[in-house]
């Protein structure tokens, strides 16, 4: 067997073992299926509420609102695990000592991580079509007759790019005393920024009229993009569209530069860890270490 | 490169400094930031300090050999291990296993490596043979042998009948015979162990020993065993080194280490006071008077203190200690005059006990 089959077979190993926790709780699937409908419904009842009030900004996608946030909220989740998998891993697993264990095995570390982000993605794909399959059959939600091919590309695309800014925030992890506290305060900060300025729930455009500024923000996101060219995709543009181009090759620029300097950022960490000792936090208020 | 070394562990002045970052209650807190994010509620000082929790140290240890790292909590034995394992570098010196820079050849070196670390635990949520089967994966183990190996130590710590449920259905002591099979899953030349046996009953960890002198030691395995439990150190190893403060402050086998402090007699003694720590001090002082120290006593009685003294002479003390105690207002209530044993090796060397 060579050691890539080696590899994969210890990740089939450990998604089967993840799974199997996974539906041990049923109920808890159950729980997830009341939420997913009650969070799309919130957003259904709302636009009966206040009628929107966009049509200008929605324009450009094609879409009503409960469509636009319905399938903005779904994709989000996939990525958010992009985004947060790779540092709640080594969060955990450096607290769980798993990390610790892993490197004194001839397994190598990224087997680790790639599990983990395996088992996220498949738990949040559920999520995702949860959201769909609720949004499709209850809340009349209308996902276009575009190229659906295209656009799970563009949607692997954008999870890979996502996934280069998740690596950098890692150095969050590895260099700040705050990252090593925990993931939580990290992921609030970064589920309630990417959700505000990704377009996820309300069209980027409507970001520019209030704050000029912010539009930055959202232009460096590679969900910003990675959103915006599926959504127009879906409603029939094509890849040689000039705003779907851009958004494409956004994607590929970002992917390129960050995935490498993620990785080597890494390692680097985790040499850091190696050189620093598995030490957990002391009391008190640090904020760099 | 590999060294001609006959020392299947070698260590050449290996030392290990951490940040350690503590609270200083009172005081001005300086750091703007910080009094801008907790305001008034935080009037203490954080100050980072560099401890040396390995200090220098040289060991070596002969193939097929047991040595035992004999120390209290905190005195640095974890972290040496956590060294030697290459988990962890060393920030001075060098430590070579099978011959190999833990450091410079680490893939080679960790390939000969046992590491047998209850801090690893396992996963709550898998059952013990899942988390078996997961250790064997991590080493790449083929499914024959990782069978056999199941098998083999899963019946020695006494979990054949349960290893199908899920970990999270374990008591304590269950789970910690878990994690010290799942160090047992993997045979390589060197064991690294690191307080294997603590929080197991002494009926298990007597068979524990046993399989690890017939199976682990006889087939010519190297261990380097950290403990604080007598038993493991007499029962199992060719040699104990004591370490302390993370220096290592005497090696040789149990028996001459025993012999080293020939001549000292060790004095057990209960005494009734209300101020235990201020009669160990006096007692220190007195003439004759070579170690004290004191135990915790049991909750239920508070105001009994157990000591031990190191003396050359017990008959010509004995007289002007108990005057001393009576003169605190203090009782003795019980004496006994012994030979020393381990433990007093290592006060004597070290003026702390084991379970400090």
């Amino acid at each position: 067997m060579t050691s890539l089959e080696m590899e994969l077979k210890k990740i089939w190993y450990m998604m089967l073992s993840n799974f199997r926790v996974r539906f041990l709780f049923a109920f808890g699937i159950v729980m997830e299926l009341i939420n997913v409908a009650v969070g799309a419904g919130s957003y259904f009842f709302l636009t009966r509420v206040f009628p929107p009030g966009t049509a200008d900004v929605m324009s450009k996608y094609g879409t009503d609102v409960v469509s636009y946030i319905i399938l903005g909220i779904a994709l989000n989740s996939m990525l958010m695990q992009s985004l947060t998998g790779i540092f709640s891993s080594l969060v955990e697993s450096y607290y769980d000592r798993s990390l610790e264990r892993i490197s004194l095995s001839p397994t190598n570390i990224y087997t680790l991580l790639l599990t983990n982000m395996m088992s996220g993605y498949f738990n949040r794909a559920l999520n995702t079509i949860l959201y769909l399959v609720i949004g499709l059959a209850i809340f009349g939600m209308n996902l276009g007759s575009g190229n659906g091919a295209l656009a799970l590309l563009v949607l692997i695309l954008g999870l890979a790019a996502t996934v280069g800014l998740g690596m950098l925030l890692c150095l969050v992890f590895f260099y700040t005393a705050t990252g090593k506290g925990g993931p939580s305060p990290i992921l609030m900060f970064a589920y309630t920024f990417t959700n505000a300025f990704s377009g996820a729930t309300f069209p980027i455009e409507v970001i520019i009229e209030f704050a000029p500024w912010l539009f930055l923000i959202s232009a460096f996101l590679p969900q910003t993009h990675a959103l915006s060219a599926i959504r127009m995709i879906l409603n029939g543009s094509s890849l040689f569209d000039a705003s779907v181009f851009a958004d494409i090759a956004y994607l590929i620029v970002f992917s390129a530069i960050t995935i490498p300097v993620g990785s080597y950022l890494i390692r680097r960490g985790l040499d850091k860890v190696r050189r620093e000792g598995y030490v957990p936090p002391s009391e008190g208020i640090w904020l760099f270490g | 490169m590999i060294s001609s070394t006959p020392y299947a562990i070698e260590t050449s002045e290996l030392t290990k400094r951490y940040k350690i970052r503590e609270t200083k209650p009172g005081g001005e807190q300086k750091n703007r930031l910080v009094k801008l994010l907790v305001g008034e509620s935080f009037k203490g000082r954080v100050e980072v300090k560099e401890k040396i929790v390995v200090d220098h140290v040289n060991l070596r240890v002969k193939e097929g050999e047991c040595l035992g790292l004999l120390g209290p909590n905190g005195a640095g034995k974890s972290t040496l291990l956590e060294i030697l394992s290459t988990g962890v570098l060393p920030d001075e010196g060098t430590a070579h296993i099978m011959g190999y820079d833990i450091a410079k050849e680490r893939e080679i070196a960790k390939g000969y490596i046992t590491p047998v670390f209850p801090m690893f635990g396992a996963n709550h949520m898998w059952t013990a043979r899942q988390n078996l089967e997961y250790v064997a994966l991590l080493y790449n183990l083929p499914k024959q042998e990782m069978m056999k190996r199941i098998g083999d130590v899963i019946d020695r710590v006494g979990l054949g009948d349960r290893v199908d449920e899920i970990v999270a259905k374990y008591s304590s002591g269950m789970r910690v015979k878990l994690t010290l099979a799942m160090g047992l899953m993997i045979d390589n030349p060197v064991y690294l162990m690191d307080e294997p046996l603590v929080g197991i009953d002494p009926g298990t960890a007597k068979e524990i020993r046993e399989f690890l002198r017939k199976e682990i030691i006889a087939k010519g395995r190297t261990i380097l065993i950290a403990t604080h439990i007598l038993a493991d150190a007499e029962e199992l190893c060719d040699e104990v080194a004591i370490i302390n403060e993370g220096k290592i402050v005497a090696t040789d086998t149990p028996a001459n280490l025993k012999r080293k402090i020939e001549g000292t007699e060790i004095i057990d003694m209960e005494v009734l006071t209300e101020k235990s720590q201020t009669v160990v001090e006096a007692l220190k002082k007195l003439k004759g008077v070579e170690a004290c120290t004191l135990s915790s006593s049991p909750p239920d009685q508070a105001k009994v203190a157990s000591m031990k003294i190191h003396t050359h002479d017990s008959r010509r003390l004995l007289p002007s200690l108990i005057d001393m105690i009576q003169g605190m207002d203090g009782k003795v209530r019980y004496v006994k005059v012994s030979e020393p044993t381990l433990e007093d090796v290592f006060i004597h060397y070290t003026g702390k006990r084991l379970s400090e």
